[in-house]
């Protein structure tokens, strides 16, 4: 790939639909800093060496920080297996099991923290107990709330990825002598790897801003299970706007942070006809 | 191709239509109330009472009263205001946002709720300080509930011993009902109407009433409306009929 293609505009991809499109994410782009900068600018009254120096926001930061991090390994894993089977199987009952993945998108967070409630409470609270295992009302909690609620977003984006490789790639490998297993390790994984790479980042943001289903799983308790997003809410309840909006503001600072730099560091350049090696 | 154009462009069409139907369907005179979600029931009967009575609908929104003060500050617009205690009104009205208060039309009153079978053996709130006992509490500050029961807690001089019994707090007393009908916890705290909203689920407890502590609820008029004289008249019929209704939803009511 030369190294002339960056700042050029391709011949292929110049006209109207072009234009149209560039035009269609300056603005969407614009209303979006005009959004968040209102949220910035309604900070600058708040008062912030207080909240920065509160040992329950610290406390709720690095929960948020250690819970996501887990919950998004977990469901990555996890959904790269279901994912891969997906995309390469047919079978009966499919689409029965792709809108049941889907589920956790659909049904508001709220209700899908009722039936985990429900799961870990009544139905296998007993023998987790027995097990020496808590999930209800516990850090635990918090992640098996956020992982159930990311894992739809991580599967479909890494089915995806999984469906744009041709098959035929692995054939070809196995028929020179890889292993099943390698021919997934040295193909499939390294071709889906811009895929998977951009899902497990929806899927860490999905994490982060998943309240609903956790406060109900886990509860909201302060110092415990209070993460950044249960810490916006507590302090709108409280009617604390402004403290909301600091840690909210926060929030946007560290997921922006976090966002740039790891798709700067997993993005490849984009390509006006995206199929394989270039000519 | 073309019949995929068609369906697409008749779905807009649908949509479109619906979007203008609900524009159109907004009847002549509305008055917009924020209230508090734990006061629902009474309150949307007593805005169909009056609908029935003046045709003036009453549209309401429903959250957490912290919620409804940060909405109401951000929008500087409603008419009604009806959150779970006189707190919130103070909040707004230092905004400079409430015009009139009137009330209380009921009481917030916390009570304890055990499981029928009250393995933890619960009398009363001296009891929540007792070494072992699993308690779920609404959170203590952002819910007018739960700023009751830390002062009952005070004079009860079991705060730290009760606090460390706490297994979670939830964001609403509600959700501590629904945790507690699941399962969880030995005793919880959520409001008086328990008694009538909860009562083939739990044993309901009445907390000492030399030590408990009670918020009022109130209606209030905003300063940000335009229909005042609109929302003066609600006001004034939700403190003449909203006792009954309230206490038929099982609330602690204003004689």
């Amino acid at each position: 790939m030369d190294s002339r293609r960056r700042s050029s505009i391709p011949v292929a991809t110049r006209g109207w639909p072009l234009i149209l499109s560039v035009a269609a994410l300056i603005l969407v782009a614009l209303f979006f800093l005009f959004l968040f900068g209102g949220l910035l600018a309604y900070s600058w009254k708040a008062s912030w060496h207080m909240a920065l120096r509160s040992d329950e926001l610290r406390c709720a930061a690095l929960l948020t920080l250690r819970t996501t991090l887990a919950s998004t390994v977990a469901a990555s894993v996890l959904a790269l297996a279901c994912a891969y089977a997906l995309a390469r199987l047919d079978f009966p009952g499919k689409a029965f099991v792709e809108a049941l993945l889907d589920m956790p998108i659909v049904l508001p967070p709220l209700a899908s923290g009722v039936a985990l409630l429900i799961f870990f409470g009544p139905m296998v609270g007993g023998s987790l107990a027995n097990a020496g295992l808590s999930i209800v009302f516990s850090q635990a909690g918090v992640m098996v709330a956020q992982g159930f609620i990311a894992l739809p977003f991580a599967v479909r984006l890494f089915r995806e990825a999984f469906s744009s490789i041709d098959p035929q790639l692995e054939g070809i490998a196995r028929n020179l002598g890889c292993t099943p297993g390698a021919a997934f390790l040295k193909i499939t994984l390294p071709l889906a790897r811009r895929g998977i790479a951009s899902g497990v980042a929806m899927t860490w943001a999905r994490t982060v801003g998943e309240f609903g289903a956790t406060a109900m799983l886990a509860g909201v308790t302060r110092m415990k299970t209070e993460t950044l997003s249960a810490a916006i809410f507590l302090d709108m309840s409280a009617g604390e706007l402004e403290d909301a909006i600091v840690v909210s503001v926060l929030l946007f600072v560290a997921a922006m942070a976090v966002l740039v730099v790891y798709r700067a560091l997993t993005a490849e350049r984009s390509r006006p006809i995206d199929s394989g090696p270039q000519r | 191709m073309r019949a995929t154009r068609k369906r697409t462009g008749f779905a807009l069409g649908v949509l479109f239509a619906a979007i203008a139907a609900i524009a159109a369907a907004q009847p002549a005179s509305t008055l917009f109330a924020y209230v508090g979600t734990g006061i629902k029931d009474p309150v949307i009967e007593l805005g169909a009472m009056y609908e029935r009575k003046t045709g003036v609908k009453i549209e309401m929104t429903f959250n957490n009263s912290g919620s409804l003060v940060g909405q109401l500050k951000l929008s500087k617009s409603g008419d009604i205001f009806m959150p779970g205690s006189a707190a919130f009104v103070d909040m707004a009205k230092e905004a400079g946002l409430v015009a009139e208060v009137s009330g209380p039309i009921a009481y917030h009153v916390p009570v304890i709720i055990v499981p029928k079978e009250n393995k933890a053996n619960i009398r009363g709130i001296r009891d929540f300080g007792r070494k072992g006992v699993r308690l779920i509490l609404p959170d203590l500050k952002a819910t007018a509930l739960g700023q009751a029961v830390s002062k009952v807690f005070e004079a009860a001089g079991i705060a730290d011993a009760a606090g460390a019994n706490v297994i979670a707090f939830m964001e609403t007393p509600q959700k501590v009902a629904a945790a507690m009908s699941l399962g969880q916890g030995d005793a919880g705290i959520v409001d008086y109407n328990a008694i009538v909203q909860y009562a083939d689920r739990f044993t309901v407890i009445e907390i000492d009433p030399t030590l408990n502590v009670v918020e009022v609820l109130p209606c209030a008029v905003l300063s940000c409306g335009t229909k005042q004289d609109q929302a003066r008249d609600f006001m004034a019929f939700v403190e003449r009929e909203g006792p009954a209704v309230f206490a038929k939803y099982g609330f602690k009511a204003a004689k």
